[in-house]
């Protein structure tokens, strides 16, 4: 099964990487095929608003930079992590760069679920979405707000299931373990 | 309490290229009519302004200089657009020494508002963050169909718009937050839901078709 990090670690916040190498630990202990994308250091310009990727090449960004792998590598893995500092309750701007670069996966067609209208499904299978969201301190309303960010996200982008944890700068790395180990067992992620 | 000469800063978050945004026609109404009422104001383009050291720092000078701040928004993955939260970490890093009052008008795709939820949501916070006067949001759907530069170009289809927007400017002038009736009206439908859906899946095949793309609108490039 492969996994893909996409960790949007900013450069002001370095000392959080750590988060993310716990992740991508937990997921090789239960033998899954890892790839660790730290955002920071790839070439993602920001989406232009184009629709290009709906109406010009189908799935394909006009831009050629690094988010046309990141986007191919988020499709083709069976799990997708957003590692993030929680960002006014919402993710960084590494993370949402490559994320907003992303909306070739699924088609422009509209559609209804849940009495909503969101946009078809291009690809058969997404993959299943972890939201990571760090924090310096409890603070409950960005927490809400993030998780809220992270359902919305499944609902958009047809994720057949997902979850989403907090975790604070000062948290021993065995807690944060038992937090993901948690989180990973709600998605049905085992070896 | 005379508002004269106050500052009102624009900033608009759409990432495309000036002139071509519903952000900045909606944007740029309110303006206008802020101008009317003899305050200064300045509009900023965010993914422009992130392009140069230059650029940033007239962005954080604008932001310290107003008194009103005004963002409008494309909604982008149920959130802001990337070079928006990149300009809201710059402006949180750098720490502002008086605090703007700061009110924000989001559009989306959707025919339905209530999907701009959550970025309203984020801008709040942000405004408690940064230590700015957070003064209402309003949460617009069906934003595809504002393709014109001049909103008013729109006619009727538009006038709830035109009503929220001037409500919204009579508070924000006079120092009050965005009211509820101007949420409300900003937030019903231009079109009904059916008709816009219609429409937008037929303008997705025309604009295909200008393309030569219109039996590979399905496509699964990267299908593994």
């Amino acid at each position: 099964m492969k996994a893909l990090v996409l960790n949007g670690v900013g450069k002001n916040v370095q000392h959080l990487g750590r988060i993310g190498e716990i992740v991508v630990r937990e997921l090789r202990s239960l033998q899954w095929e890892v790839h660790d994308l730290v955002l920071r250091d790839i070439e993602i310009a920001p989406c232009m608003g184009c629709f290009g990727c709906w109406v010009q090449t189908p799935g394909v960004c006009l831009i050629d930079d690094d988010a046309r792998e990141v986007t191919r590598k988020i499709i083709g893995s069976d799990l997708v992590v957003y590692v993030t500092p929680i960002t006014f309750g919402g993710y960084s701007s590494d993370l949402k760069k490559a994320l907003d670069r992303s909306i070739g996966l699924i088609s422009p067609f509209f559609t209804r679920i849940n009495g909503e209208v969101h946009h078809r499904k291009r690809y058969v299978q997404a993959a299943k979405l972890l939201g990571v969201g760090f924090l310096p301190q409890p603070d409950e309303e960005s927490e809400l707000i993030f998780k809220t960010l992270i359902g919305r996200n499944a609902i958009n982008m047809h994720n057949p299931a997902h979850a989403a944890c907090v975790l604070y700068e000062n948290q021993p790395d065995p807690e944060i373990q038992v937090v993901l180990q948690r989180a990973l067992s709600e998605l049905g992620v085992t070896s | 309490m005379s508002s004269e000469g106050k500052r009102v800063l624009l900033l608009v978050g759409s990432p495309k290229a000036a002139g071509k945004s519903a952000s900045e026609a909606v944007g740029a109404y309110v303006i206008e009519k802020m101008d009317q009422r003899g305050w200064n104001s300045e509009t900023i383009f965010i993914r422009t302004s992130l392009q140069s050291d230059k650029g940033r720092a007239m962005l954080l000078e604008a932001v310290e200089n107003a008194y009103l701040i005004i963002l409008s928004f494309p909604l982008y993955v149920d959130s802001l657009p990337a070079p928006v939260i990149e300009a809201m970490e710059l402006i949180f890093m750098h720490g502002l020494e008086k605090g703007a009052r700061f009110a924000v008008i989001a559009n989306c795709g959707f025919p339905e508002a209530q999907h701009n939820k959550v970025a309203m949501s984020i801008c709040q916070r942000f405004a408690h963050a940064s230590g700015l006067e957070w003064a209402g949001g309003l949460a617009l759907g069906m934003g595809g169909v504002l393709s014109r530069q001049r909103l008013e170009e729109h006619g009727g289809m538009v006038r709830n718009i035109i009503k929220s927007l001037d409500l919204a400017v009579d508070a924000l002038v006079n120092g009050e937050p965005v009211p509820n009736e101007a949420i409300r009206l900003m937030a019903k439908p231009l079109i009904p839901k059916w008709m816009y859906t219609t429409i937008g899946n037929l303008g997705w095949r025309q604009q295909a078709k200008r393309y030569g793309v219109r039996k590979h609108l399905r496509d699964r490039p990267y299908q593994r």
